[in-house]
Formats: C-alpha cells, structure tokens, sequence
C-alpha cells in the first residue's frame, strides 16, 4: 500500500483513539458526575468513592467497546476517502485489488495513489467529532456539578393548606338560614345572638380563603349557635314558670280561703296556712336543687311529676286515714297542700268544720285550676325551650351540611317526659302519638317537618293525617291492591306507630 | 525472487501504461476525425467509440437529418474497416442480408454452388433504417449480432473481427416499419437518441455541408488497434461493490421481483436481461480508460446506464399515463438503486 493511503489510514487510526478516548471520558465523567449528584442528594446512599470507581469502570467500558466499534479497517478508509475526496473509487479498487497482479492493478494503484497523494490528510475529517466534543463537554459538566454541588439538607415538605372559596350556593345558603331564624319563633335573646353569628359567619367565610380558617370561623360560630341553642337559662325559665305557678297557686289558694272566711277560722289562721304552705312548698324547691345538683330539665321535669304524685298520694293516703270522704274535695285540696308536713292534720278538723258546699267547690275548682295552671306553664316552659333547640340544632345541621364538616350528636334533653305532667294533663295539648323515623324515635308531640306544607307540626298530628289517609284509600276501592299490598302498608304504619306505643 | 517478480511487474505495468497512452490517443484521434464530419453529438460520438471498443452494437434513434447515418459513414472512414451499408426496405430478404449460394462456372465449365457473402460479410455494418424490413429479415440479423457468423444452408461462416452493426431508425414515420423483436434489441449494447442539434451545431452543419458534401475524416483506427484497445479494456478492475450494483440496477428493473424499485414496479412492464448488466460493465470499463482511470466507478455504471437500459425495457400504461418517458424512469431507478448503495 503506498505512502499516501497509509497516511490517510494512519489519520483514521488517530481518529479512532481520539473517539475512543473522548467516549470513554465522556462515559466515565457523566457516570460519576450523576452518582455524586445523587449521593449528595439523597437519592441513593453510597459512598462518594463508589462514584469515582463506577467512574473509572465506565470509562474503561467505553473505552472498550468504542475502540471495537469504531475499528478501522482499509477497505472502510478506502471507501470513506472515495466518498468524501471524490476518488471515484479509486481507493476501494486499490484496495480490493492489492494482492492482484497485473500490469493494468499495478496502474491502478499508482493511479490511485497519485490521487491520493494530491489531497492533504487535513480533508480527511474526523467523522462526527462535534458530538464527541459534545459528549465530552456534558461529561465534565456533570462532574463539575457533582463536584460542587452542595449536599442536600432534608427539609419538611411544605404544609399543604387547602384553598377555600365560599361557593355561591354556601352564601345563598347561609343567607336563606339566616332568614329562618329570624323567621323562627324561637326565644329572644336566642334568635337574635343566631341570627347575628350567622352574619358574622357569612362574614368571616367571605374573607376566609383556606379551610383551616373556614374551619375555625365555622367551629366558632357553631359553639355559639350550642350555646344558644341550649342556654342553661332554659332550666331557670322552667324554674320561673314553677315559681309563678307556686305564687299563683298559693293566691288562689288565698283567694279561695279568704272567699270562704277561712281568714276568721282560729284553728287556722292565715299565719298557720302560711307556714303549712311554707312547707308544701319546700318540697317543690326545685330551683335550688336544679342549682345545687346541675341536674337536667327532663330530671328536673321529671322530679316536678314525682313530685306532683307523691302529694297526691299523700292527700290519699290522708284522707283515707282520716276518714274523709274523698268528694269532699275543698278538704282534700287542703290534704294535698298540708300533706308536705309529713302527714300533721293538726288543723283538719277544724277546717273540716268550716267546709260548706259552696267553698268546696271554689276551692275545688282553684285547686283544679292551679294544677292545671301549673302543667300548662310547665310545658310552655318546655315547648319553648323545644323550639329554640329545634331551630339551633337546625341550623347547625344545616351549616354541616353546607360546609361539610362533622358535628357531635346533640345531647338535647327528652322533653316528650312533659306528656306525662300531672294527672290533670290535656291529651289535646300533649298530642296523642309518636313514631320512629329513620335512625330516630319520635314522641307524638315532637316537631317534625311537614313534606308538603313545608312547616313543623307534631309527629303525631303528622302520623294521624297520614294513616287517615292511607284507610281511606284502602277502603276507596278505587286501587286495586293485593291483600299482602294491604297487610304491608297496615305492617308499616303500625311500625310507624310503634313509637306512639312508647309514650 | 521478490525483486525479480516487481522487476517483471514493473516492465508489464510499464508495456501496459504504453497501451493505455496508445488507447487515449487513439480515441483521441477518432474524436478529432469525426468533429469533422459531424458537429456537436458529443455524447453520441462517445457512446458509439465505447460501444465498438467494448465490441457491442448500437441502435441510433433519431428523427431524419440530425446526421445519423453521416455519423456511421464517418465512423467506418475513421476505423478504416471494411464498410458495409444495407439500406432495410419492406422486400428486402435475409438472403440480401447474409449472402446466398449461387450457381457458377468453373474454369472447366461446371456447375457448381458458391457461396456469395452477403453485404453483412463485414466489420462495421450500416443497417439504415432497421426498422424498415420484415421481422423475418431482421430475424436474420440476430445471429451475427450476437455471435458474429452468418449460418447459410447449414454451413457457419465466421465473420471477421472486430464486427460492429450500427442500426438507425426513425422514431417518427411508423407507418410501414416493424417494431424490431426484444430479441434483437437485446443484441444492441446501446440505444442512442441523436437528438436535433442545437442553433450553433446546426449553423456548424450548414457551413461544413456548404463545403462538401462528403466525410473527410481520415482512417486512423484499424481492426487490430480496436481488438487491442478491446483487450486492454478488459483489464479495467472494478470491485465488487460497484459491480454488486450494476446488477442490482438492472434486477431493480424487473417489476416481477419482490426487491425491484419501485418505480420499476409502477411503471414498467418487463425489465432489462442479463446482456445489460454485461454490457454496462463492459461499457464502464471502456468508459473508465477514456477517463484516464484505471478502475470503473460508479459514476460510469450511472452515466451509461441510460443508454443500456432504454430499449431493453418497456413501459406499462401507468406510465404512459402519467406521461413518463423511458429515460424518466430509468433516472428514478437509478435513484432509488442509489439510496441502497
């Protein structure tokens, strides 16, 4: 092969190592430089020395597998210097046919060498080399990187705090619930203290714009609301109702007396009746145990009843010992207010005595009266301490739903135990049914939400307009329904009318 | 013994590097002769030198007066060869073409058969306007075309070496022509297109024919030069990679094979036969001495390949459809040969 064609070769060759050694480097840099890198930032745990050996073991793998690829051979040179010189095939033919004899080959490669030899090596450029260079490049600045880049310090991922943005239908929510409770008949300063928190709710949730400071805005003013809802003044109202009742009981009884001249009678005086009724009435001091014992109003109603019961025993009991025919009524009252002494009937006989028809009477009826006057200021203590707990805890449920978060169950008091007040308890005004509902047992007298006229009737008064109804188109005829459709319906309104069974 | 073998070596690359100055020169020479006689054709003179040098036959095409038969009567001036010319006519018969046995008189007064040489008995033939006669006497050209004798009541008569046949034919006057058979344009190493010269060759060729008439090229070739260059030729390495693609070019014609181009298979009804791949290397190799080199390149497969190509191929009517010529499609060949190179 002639001078010019091993030049050429020889240029390849030093192409080749070039190649290979850039390669090689670029490989070794790069693997070392991406280990350091995540090393120092704690994607992997390794030594740092590791990324200098899987350096070295990259490179020498390069290095390798470059020099092997990249081989250069004669007839690949040949072919290359046609291409790019325009030989015209010159060198592949020298080189095809070196080990040929002839005269016209030997011609050929004098030919082809004389080609050769009128271009300078300097043509003959390395193939690619730009992307070497590159490669090189991105090697050094992957170790430069990893180098200096500084080892990552662990930091607390930021908190995430969820957005929040009142919705339209929340403002047109709260704004409706608003108007409830100002629509309700519930107790001032009750209404007044929910109406003006739900303003200020509005308020805070328009300014609020992360659920931590919705959440908080809203658990404010749901304390609120329960704290309204269930004012520890509903036990003083009941009380006040109770206390009323006793002073009108007590004018009544006067009232009564004093119509029927008691006042004149010797063996008891007014002064004596006062300290009788002292003592009646010390069995109803209800406000001072409801204080001392922090009991709760249903307790407390229910301690009123006993209460109630046990003087009526106690008259019974009285007369029976005494002999007293129970239709005279006006000694049987007088029984049932001095029964609190623990059964002294010191002055009863006089006061039998002084019984005539009429005052009997009288007194019969003020006595009948102020029992009844009693319940009914019982339980319009009660229902009003319903409807305030009603609206509350409506619209507590209310702001739950609208803003989904969870509330605790109430802990309302069972206020149905004041269907039973007294012997002298109206049915009419205590209703006469209940129910279950779903999750829930209804008193006949618990408010519930009417369907169709969208207001809160009693559950009972609910139940009876819908079982008339039911009867009457099952007696229409005008549906044809199956005797078990029958038996199913009549089984699903008993069921409904299990809860009234409970009262 | 080393040095005795470069010494050897030396002295035949020396005797053939003489061979080589005397085939330049000499095709130098035919050049020169024929701008004589005929202006400009450049393309076509070059092509029918490497065609007699490479020993092959050559159809020239062209429309009547672009100087075809001028070029042939020249040509057999500069070679210096027996010349013969058969002007094809619809009634002329083989035997005018091959040559018949007639009865003569001996110096004794017998009868006796003699074989009479037809007008074919020569070096370089002129068979004008080819297309003219029958298919029957054209027919009688395919013997001696390819294997250079005429067989006459079954007695083979050899003709003489170096034997070219130069062909012509008018592309335009069909009426009363036959198409020549596939058979016998396979046997012509080139189709060359002579095309209408351009303004100033023509103003050339009306200046010269103002002169004379006649071709004034001298002789400057024998048979024995042409057989030498012919030889010499042969030599021409080529590698295999560029023969591998000679013959992929021509197998990419056929539209039948899986592999073909394809636009061979788009436009082209049947393909080139084996004689192209023959005749392109052996063209190139001509071609390459021309060039002052001593190895075929592709460049010279390329360059001829059009001329090889363009009559042992035919079209389909997708390309007569899309109003693609022979020459076209053979460029796209090429083309998409190239990209697998």
């Amino acid at each position: 092969m002639g001078e010019s064609f091993k030049r050429f070769i020889s240029k390849a060759n030093k192409a080749r190592l070039i190649k290979t050694v850039s390669a090689a480097s670029a490989s070794g840099m790069t693997v070392s430089g991406a280990l350091l890198i995540l090393i120092k930032r704690e994607i992997i745990a390794l030594l740092p020395l590791y990324a200098a050996l899987f350096g070295l073991l990259a490179a020498a793998i390069g290095f390798c597998l470059f020099f092997l690829l990249t081989k250069v051979s004669e007839r690949s040179v040949a072919k290359r210097l046609d291409r790019e010189l325009g030989l015209a095939e010159r060198a592949q033919t020298m080189v095809a046919y070196r080990d040929v004899g002839g005269a016209m080959t030997a011609l050929q490669r004098e030919d082809a060498e004389r080609v050769l030899g009128e271009h300078s090596d300097k043509e003959f450029k390395i193939k690619n080399l730009w992307i070497y260079i590159a490669a090189l490049l991105l090697g050094i600045a992957c170790l430069t990187v990893g180098l200096i880049i500084k080892k990552a310090e662990w930091q607390e991922p930021p908190e995430y705090i969820p957005p929040f943005k009142i919705s339209d239908m929340q403002v047109a929510g709260l704004e409706e619930l608003i108007d409830y409770v100002s629509a309700s008949k519930m107790d001032e300063p009750y209404k007044t203290v929910i109406s003006n928190e739900l303003g200020v709710l509005l308020a805070a949730l328009r300014d609020a714009d992360t659920e931590p400071k919705m959440q908080a805005a809203l658990a404010s003013s749901l304390t609120v609301i329960a704290e309204a809802t269930y004012d520890s003044s509903s036990a003083t109202e009941i009380l006040n109702a109770m206390w009323a009742t006793e002073n009108i009981h007590l004018k009544a009884l006067a009232t009564a007396l004093d119509t029927s001249g008691w006042t004149e009678n010797e063996a008891l005086s007014w002064g004596e009746y006062m300290e009788s009724y002292k003592a009646f009435s010390a069995t109803f001091d209800f406000r001072e145990t409801a204080e001392s014992e922090n009991i709760t109003d249903a307790e407390l109603i229910q301690r009123i009843k006993w209460a109630l019961e046990d003087t009526s025993m106690k008259a019974d009991s009285a007369l029976n010992s005494s002999g007293i025919d129970k239709g005279d009524v006006l000694a049987a009252a007088i029984i049932k207010l001095i029964s609190a002494e623990g059964g002294e009937l010191s002055g009863f006989r006089v006061i039998h005595a002084a019984s005539a028809g009429k005052i009997y009477d009288i007194l019969l009826e003020e006595v009948g009266n102020t029992v009844d006057l009693m319940a009914d200021e019982l339980y319009s203590a009660v229902s009003k301490l319903k409807t305030n707990a009603n609206v509350g805890e409506y619209v507590q449920k209310k702001l739950a739903s609208l803003f989904a978060v969870m509330i605790p169950e109430f802990e309302r008091p069972t206020l149905k135990e004041t269907g039973g007040l007294g012997d002298n308890n109206d049915d009419s005004q205590q209703g006469s049914g209940g129910g279950v509902g779903e999750g829930a047992t209804f008193g006949s007298d618990d408010l519930v939400l009417d369907p169709v006229t969208g207001k809160y009737v009693t559950y009972g008064t609910l139940y009876a307009t819908y079982n008339t109804l039911m009867i009457e188109k099952l007696n229409s005829n005008r549906y044809a329904y199956t005797d078990e459709q029958i038996k199913a319906i009549e089984k699903y309104f008993a069921l409904l009318y299990s809860g009234l069974e409970k009262d | 013994m080393e040095d005795k073998n470069i010494n050897v070596n030396a002295e035949a690359a020396s005797a053939e590097l003489e061979e080589v100055r005397f085939f330049a020169g000499k095709v130098a020479k035919i050049k020169s002769e024929l701008a004589k006689d005929v202006v400009g054709q450049t393309d076509v003179i070059e092509n029918v030198i490497i065609a007699i040098v490479a020993g092959g036959n050559v159809l020239l095409e062209g429309v009547p007066g672009v100087g075809k038969t001028r070029l042939v009567r020249s040509l057999g001036k500069v070679l210096s060869l027996p010349f013969s010319r058969i002007q094809f006519t619809p009634d002329l018969m083989p035997s005018d073409v091959t040559g018949t046995n007639v009865v003569e008189k001996d110096e004794n007064g017998r009868l006796n058969t003699k074989f009479r040489p037809g007008p074919i008995f020569a070096n370089l033939v002129l068979a004008d306007e080819i297309n003219r006669a029958t298919p029957k006497t054209q027919s009688a050209m395919l013997e001696v075309m390819q294997e250079h004798k005429v067989t006459v009541n079954n007695v083979t008569y050899r003709i003489k070496e170096p034997f070219f046949v130069l062909a012509t034919e008018n592309p335009i006057e069909q009426d009363g022509t036959y198409p020549l058979p596939e058979a016998q344009m396979d046997r012509f190493m080139f189709k060359l297109i002579v095309g209408f010269p351009g303004v100033e060759e023509l103003a050339g060729i009306v200046k010269m024919t103002q002169i004379t008439m006649k071709e004034t090229a001298s002789a400057v070739v024998n048979g024995a030069d042409i057989l030498a260059m012919r030889e010499l030729a042969s030599k021409v390495p080529i590698v295999d990679d560029i023969l591998d693609y000679t013959v992929r070019l021509v197998s990419n014609t056929h539209p039948e094979l899986e592999t073909s181009a394809p636009s061979a298979k788009k436009y082209l009804k049947y393909g080139a036969s084996p004689r192209a791949a023959q005749a392109l290397v052996t063209a190139a190799k001509v071609r390459a001495l021309m060039e002052g080199r001593f190895n075929v390149s592709y460049e010279d497969i390329d360059a001829l390949a059009t001329s090889v190509l363009r009559h042992r191929i035919k079209l389909n009517f997708s390309a007569v459809n899309d109003k693609l010529t022979t020459d076209a499609v053979i460029g796209q060949i090429i083309k998409e040969t190239k990209k697998v190179r």
